[in-house]
């Protein structure tokens, strides 16, 4: 019992012989991390904010301060008036179900192709030109025709979603797929595995980094394609594109800018959320999921 | 021209479960891998083929894999699936241990139990019982060599081949992989057909030391290795040992001032 207390005291001395910055990021004690982490871009926020305060107060005369409203009247308008509140929440969550729709379905229809592309040669050479063509033709120019064909409500914004953001899915799921280094592959050859199981058990786990990478890149896009559609599809519930479209026309600056704000959220909700769940699929096993020194 | 020397004329007791005859290989772009290489491997012999990179080693075994095909002679394979380690561990990295030892079972579609049992066995033999749930980069490179072994074991391959499995590791733990690896010969008596280019490493590992000339790859020489499993780490200090990887040594130079003469 004595003996355990001295070790308990004596264990406090020792500790800050050992400099801080000689410990290994990765046994540093997580809220520390966290806070370090978060210091660098909170700083950047301020000078950014503090900017806008002198543009707004100093750049500004009062008849033209409608262009840039002051930071806490659109903190203000968005967070604490209750029908703006209700208004951007609405539309954000209707914005939010059109991307996750888009999303999924890019996502599904992506990672098919991509099999299908890796498991022949053919495929491949026949879908791929046709999957870069659709990155290059610009989607703002087809989403009208879009429109016209399907109409201008749900199925159309996730139709757009889908467009802008199946390519990163396709390319990224068979980069992972046809990168399987071929020490793995000897692995399965030696036991003389059907296509299906070697795709099963080793093409597609190695592939889920780099599925995640799209997954990723995608989720921002299908944000983006939901708003797009917002601007053009007039039909249907109303999302925040719509939402901030509205606001512009009424002057309503506070609320346009809370808005702008709601969907920069959104975008980055889907950003954390995909790679965080990507973080605790292969964040495991695979060094891109794990935390850089 | 090359003359071979099979080595071979005791008559068999046993029957071999492996064995090459006059086999040959040209590769689609022209390069002359092998030119009749005979070989005949039983149970309870391990077998090592050394030579000068690129003299054909490899080929020899993915031949014997079924992962390439011969273009000349014949090769008579067990029924059973060879077990096979490369020179790289290869480990599956999102599979735990256990996850990549069980690995063909569980292509092979086996019931649960059996699986486990023969993945325990097979992680005790290698010692990696402890590490079963760790993942191959929390393994050190010693560790994860033992983790591909015990999943080339854990069918119970009668014939089992290696590809250089140690030429990556530093010399310290190569040569307790090699001690290891002779207790585990000595516990299962299969046969192995053990590809390096260390003379010292064939000597200590084989029943048999076939040593390859190069380009095209064929058999030079076969020395018995007299040494009774499971050998260990003194023997490398043994006069009769080292005599022998002499011999190996200078029937390996033979090998290459052939090849000189042959590019000049
Ligand atoms: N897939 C292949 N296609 C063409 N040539 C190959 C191929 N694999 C090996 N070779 C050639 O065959 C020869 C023997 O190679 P290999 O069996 O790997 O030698 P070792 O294992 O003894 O170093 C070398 O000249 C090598 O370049
Ligand atoms: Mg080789």
């Amino acid at each position: 019992m004595t003996a355990l207390d001295v070790k308990n005291e004596a264990r406090p001395r020792t500790v800050p012989v050992a400099p801080a910055a000689a410990k290994p990021p990765a046994k540093r004690r997580r809220p520390t991390r966290l806070l370090l982490d978060a210091l660098p871009p909170l700083a950047v926020a301020g000078v950014v904010v503090a900017g806008w305060y002198a543009a707004t107060y100093l750049l500004l005369t009062p008849q033209r301060r409608f262009l840039l409203p002051p930071p806490h009247a659109v903190v203000q308008k968005g967070l604490f008036d209750a029908q703006a509140r209700g208004e951007i929440f609405h539309a954000v969550l209707s914005t939010a179900r059109v991307a996750a729709f888009g999303l999924v379905i890019a996502s599904l229809l992506g990672i098919t192709l991509a099999i299908a592309m890796s498991q022949a040669r053919w495929v491949q050479r026949s879908l791929y030109p046709w999957a870069i063509l659709l990155q290059t033709v610009p989607i703002l120019a087809i989403v009208p025709l879009i429109g016209f064909w399907w109409g201008f409500d749900f199925r159309s914004r996730v139709l757009v979603c889908v467009l802008i953001s199946l390519f990163p899915m396709i390319t990224n799921t068979l980069f992972g797929l046809q990168s399987v280094p071929s020490g793995l592959h000897d692995v399965f050859s030696i036991r003389r595995v059907s296509r299906v199981s070697r795709l099963v058990h080793l093409e597609l786990p190695a592939a889920l980094p780099s599925i995640f990478t799209g997954l990723r890149i995608s989720a921002g896009l299908s944000v983006i394609g939901a708003i797009v559609g917002d601007f053009f599809f007039r039909q249907g519930d109303p999302g925040i594109g719509r939402l901030i479209d509205n606001y512009r026309a009424q002057l309503a600056s506070e609320q346009l800018f809370a808005a702008i704000f709601a969907s920069s959220l959104l975008g980055l909700l889907a950003f954390l959320l995909v790679g965080a769940i990507g973080n605790r699929t292969v964040g495991r096993w695979h060094d891109s999921g794990r935390r850089r020194p | 021209m090359t003359f071979v020397e099979t080595g071979q004329g005791v008559a068999a007791a046993p029957a071999a479960i492996l064995s090459l005859q006059q086999v040959a290989k040209t590769w689609p772009d022209g390069t002359h891998a092998l030119e009749e290489v005979d070989l005949d491997l039983r149970k309870g012999e391990l077998v090592t083929l050394v030579g000068p990179s690129g003299c054909g080693k490899s080929t020899v075994l993915r031949i014997v894999a079924g992962l390439d095909a011969a273009t000349g002679g014949q090769v008579v394979v067990p029924e059973q699936l060879p077990g096979f380690v490369f020179q790289q561990p290869n480990l599956l990295p999102w599979r735990s241990v256990v996850g990549n030892v069980e690995l063909f079972l569980q292509l092979d579609k086996a019931p649960a139990d059996a699986r486990r049992e023969a993945v325990d066995d097979a992680l005790e033999l290698v010692g990696l019982e402890r590490f079963r749930d760790h993942l191959p980069h929390q393994l050190s490179g010693g560790m994860q060599m033992r983790a591909a072994l015990a999943r080339a074991l854990v069918t119970r391959p009668e014939l089992l081949l290696f590809d250089e499995p140690f030429a990556a590791v530093d010399e310290l733990l190569r040569e307790r992989l090699q001690e290891e690896l002779s207790r585990l010969f000595a516990a299962r008596r299969f046969a192995g057909l053990f590809i390096t280019h260390s003379v010292a490493e064939a000597v200590f590992l084989s029943t048999r030391v076939m040593v390859m000339t190069p380009q095209p790859g064929t058999i030079e020489e076969v020395i018995d290795v007299p040494f009774p499993h499971p050998r260990v780490a003194e023997l490398r200090f043994d006069s009769d040992f080292v005599d022998l990887c002499h011999r190996v040594s200078r029937s390996m130079r033979r090998a290459g001032s052939d090849l000189e003469v042959e590019n000049r």
